[in-house]
């Protein structure tokens, strides 16, 4: 829709032309459109909120028409664990680079950047709310990621070097973060860990892997002195650098809510008890 | 700054496979050749990134000067006009 509306595919021609769109003010529906597919594409790809696909519902939801399911926890928690973690580190960094080759070398303009605002502050809302629910071990990952999608979503969409850079260290982080979870859950596929509560023997059982796994999960919650921690410093003073003064509290709050939910897991792993053995009925 | 850079690294490299063998469960120091090539591995790796790091903030150096000599270009020698 670009191409048909600009007449150019070149990120020179279309940085100027993209740029005197935004300064101008002038309205053209397909530069708009195009410019809010190129947004939905890539946030899609890197399970923003809300640019999530349809899957079947639930039969105990009433209302699933119009209810959007989330796609990255439903495959996340569906796929063998070493695609899942590629499923969660692959895309976001492929992505994250993609569109900011896009931006730096073509045009990063208030509309871009509206949409943008709105997905980092609704993923770092959902991310943080909808991972207390979960009671697998994956989902909450998921859910995490999603979380940590919207914090990564704050350093681009300032549109400032401090941004990208905080991006990039946010990336980083969150890449080596993710490894170490999913590696930790990979490792437990012999005790067949499919819950939260199957956690609860971990400290007992392989306490180094449960002390991997807390620091792990207390990095993505971002407690300092850890690396989750320097990247969301990095990337809510980028914010407020930028003048975002109302992104960098959301993303504080939704930390600290957040560390409920990412705390859960060793709180489990480290202090619950074995799970129940299952008896077979009395004759 | 070679030796502590150095240290470091065969430190990282001794307390990583320490830490992998731990993670298995067998004994801390089980095929020490292991621990030696770790140790080898984290010397290479601190040594290469701590001159990494100089060349970074040579290139950062040059690079913000060349900026600086772009705008003032720019910018001072209209207003000589």
């Amino acid at each position: 829709m670009i191409y048909g509306s600009t007449g150019a595919t070149h990120f020179d021609q279309l940085a100027k032309i993209l740029t005197g769109y935004e300064i101008t003010g002038a309205r053209s529906s397909g530069i708009f459109m195009g410019i809010l597919f190129i947004a939905v594409g890539f946030l899609f790809k890197i399970t923003a909120v809300p640019f999530r696909a349809a899957k079947t519902p639930s039969p105990s939801d009433s209302i699933s028409l119009l209810t959007l399911y989330m796609w990255a926890p439903d495959i996340y928690e569906g796929s063998p664990t070493p695609v899942t973690a590629f499923l969660s580190i692959a895309p976001k960094i492929s992505i994250s680079a993609n569109i900011s080759r896009v931006s730096i070398y073509g045009s990063y303009g208030a509309t871009l950047q509206q949409i943008f605002f709105f997905c980092s502050i609704a993923s770092m809302i959902l991310g943080a709310l909808a991972a207390m629910a979960q009671t697998k071990v994956k989902r909450p990952l998921a859910h995490s990621s999603i979380g940590h999608v919207g914090y990564i979503r704050t350093g681009f969409s300032c549109g400032t070097i401090e941004g990208i850079q905080a991006l990039l260290i946010g990336l980083f982080i969150y890449a080596l973060m993710t490894i170490d979870a999913f590696a930790i859950v990979s490792a437990l596929r012999q005790t067949r860990v499919k819950y939260i509560a199957d956690l609860g023997a971990l400290a007992k059982t392989n306490p180094i892997s449960a002390i991997t796994f807390s620091i792990t999960m207390f990095s993505y919650a971002g407690i300092p002195p850890l690396a989750g921690f320097c990247s969301k410093f990095y990337l809510f003073f980028a914010a407020l650098g930028c003048g975002a003064y109302f992104l960098a509290p959301v993303g504080v709050v939704t930390s600290v809510i957040g560390c409920w939910a990412a705390g859960r897991l060793p709180r489990v792993s480290q202090f619950g008890g074995p799970k129940a053995v299952l008896r077979a009925p009395d004759t | 700054m070679v030796w502590s850079a150095t240290m470091v690294g065969a430190l990282l490299g001794l307390g990583t496979q320490m830490y992998s063998n731990a993670l298995r469960k067998l004994p801390y120091m089980r095929h020490p050749w292991e621990h030696a090539v770790g140790m080898g591995l984290g010397v290479v790796f601190v040594n290469q990134l701590v001159k990494w790091d100089a060349q970074l903030q040579e290139d950062l150096d040059k690079m913000l000067e060349k900026a600086k000599a772009a705008n003032e270009r720019r910018y001072f020698d209209q207003d000589d006009e």
